[in-house]
């Protein structure tokens, strides 16, 4: 780089750092996410994202186009989720009842359950990281799914 | 008391695995602006979306700690899943909103303007919001604080390390060619 190439890196620097300023969002509500860390199950990671793992111009266009489909999985119990203008929806697999806490980092929590197949609908989800908590009923298993913004 | 400022990442990581707050905090305070500026770099997402990302990227640390295989690259690991959760959400934003909206101006808002100390930076800044996404990207990972290696960016940014350099000379140029051309238009 020339020194003019230097020069206008550190005027970047400068003029980004003033203008970042302004938004950068307030630590501690980072340092708080530390939390979470607590939740006593076992973490189910995001396998399959609609959004991601399907290029734009193949999805099928129709009643469903603004839903998107996660899926997140621990290798043993898999959740299925569904995020539509009709808001949540949720399936265990394999099928199992079970009790979901749906936990959105700042909002309050909302607590559910599943009808016997391990269905679960929620009518309004904020926008903002997500994570739901399925803990089965007969207590065989606990799982939460990886923290994912919605 | 003791200090942590100068500990390790990989350190720190360690701590913060056995529950220590201080620690994670410590981390906070390292890389959020580390974290902000590769979601900045996605200019098209809202600013609240883009504090989302922000916030989503500690919790995916925070729940995923004791599995981080490298923890002296915490950086690249923050930057690598900030960059991935914005790529999903400007894919649900690209299938909800009109193109015509996304084609929005460059921000040349005055207060921001008001903010920068001289006229130069001013047009500076609106310059550099007239570079296009990547090159946006390219600059914010080139002045990131920890620095990034070359090998990180072009992980990141999915570019060949070669064609860093002439993206960097690409993106200067057109920065200088934008000054010159606003001062001519003053003149």
């Amino acid at each position: 780089m020339t020194d003019d190439d230097e020069q206008m890196m550190s005027d970047l620097l400068r003029v980004l750092d003033t203008v970042d300023a302004t938004t950068l969002p307030d630590v501690s509500a980072a340092q708080a996410a530390f939390a979470w860390r607590d939740m006593d199950a076992e973490l189910a990671q995001l396998v399959f994202d609609s959004e991601h793992d399907v290029p734009a111009d193949v999805v099928v266009r129709g009643e469903d186009e603004a839903a998107r489909q996660l899926t997140f999985t621990t290798g043993d119990v898999t959740i299925d989720i569904e995020i539509g203008p009709d808001g949540l929806m949720g399936q265990i697999i394999p099928p199992h009842p079970a009790s979901i806490e749906l936990h959105q980092s700042g909002r309050e929590s909302v607590h559910l359950e599943t009808d016997r197949f391990g269905v679960f609908s929620v009518s309004t989800v904020a926008a903002g990281p997500t994570t739901i908590v399925a803990r089965a009923l007969d207590e065989s298993w606990s799982i939460r799914t990886a923290w994912t913004a919605t | 008391m003791t200090t942590v400022t100068s500990t390790a990442d990989a350190d720190l990581v360690a701590l913060a695995i056995q529950s220590d707050q201080r620690a994670w905090n410590e981390l906070v305070q390292r890389y959020t602006r580390l974290v902000w500026h590769v979601v900045l770099g996605f200019h098209q997402l809202d600013v609240a979306t883009q504090a989302d990302v922000h916030q989503t990227t500690w919790l995916r640390l925070a729940e995923q700690l004791d599995r981080i295989k490298n923890p002296d690259r915490l950086g690249t690991w923050l930057a690598t899943t900030a960059r991935r959760e914005c790529i999903r959400l400007l894919a649900q934003h690209d299938r909800e909103t009109p193109l015509a909206e996304i084609d929005r101006p460059p921000n040349d808002d005055p207060l921001d303007r008001h903010l920068l100390d001289s006229e130069r930076d001013a047009d500076l800044w609106v310059a550099f919001q007239k570079l296009d996404e990547r090159g946006q990207a390219l600059i914010r990972l080139l002045l990131a604080d920890p620095p990034f290696s070359y090998d990180d960016i072009a992980e990141l940014l999915d570019m060949k390390r070669g064609s860093i350099g002439p993206t960097r000379q690409r993106c200067l140029d057109a920065l200088r060619a934008e000054l010159n051309r606003t001062t001519k238009d003053l003149s």
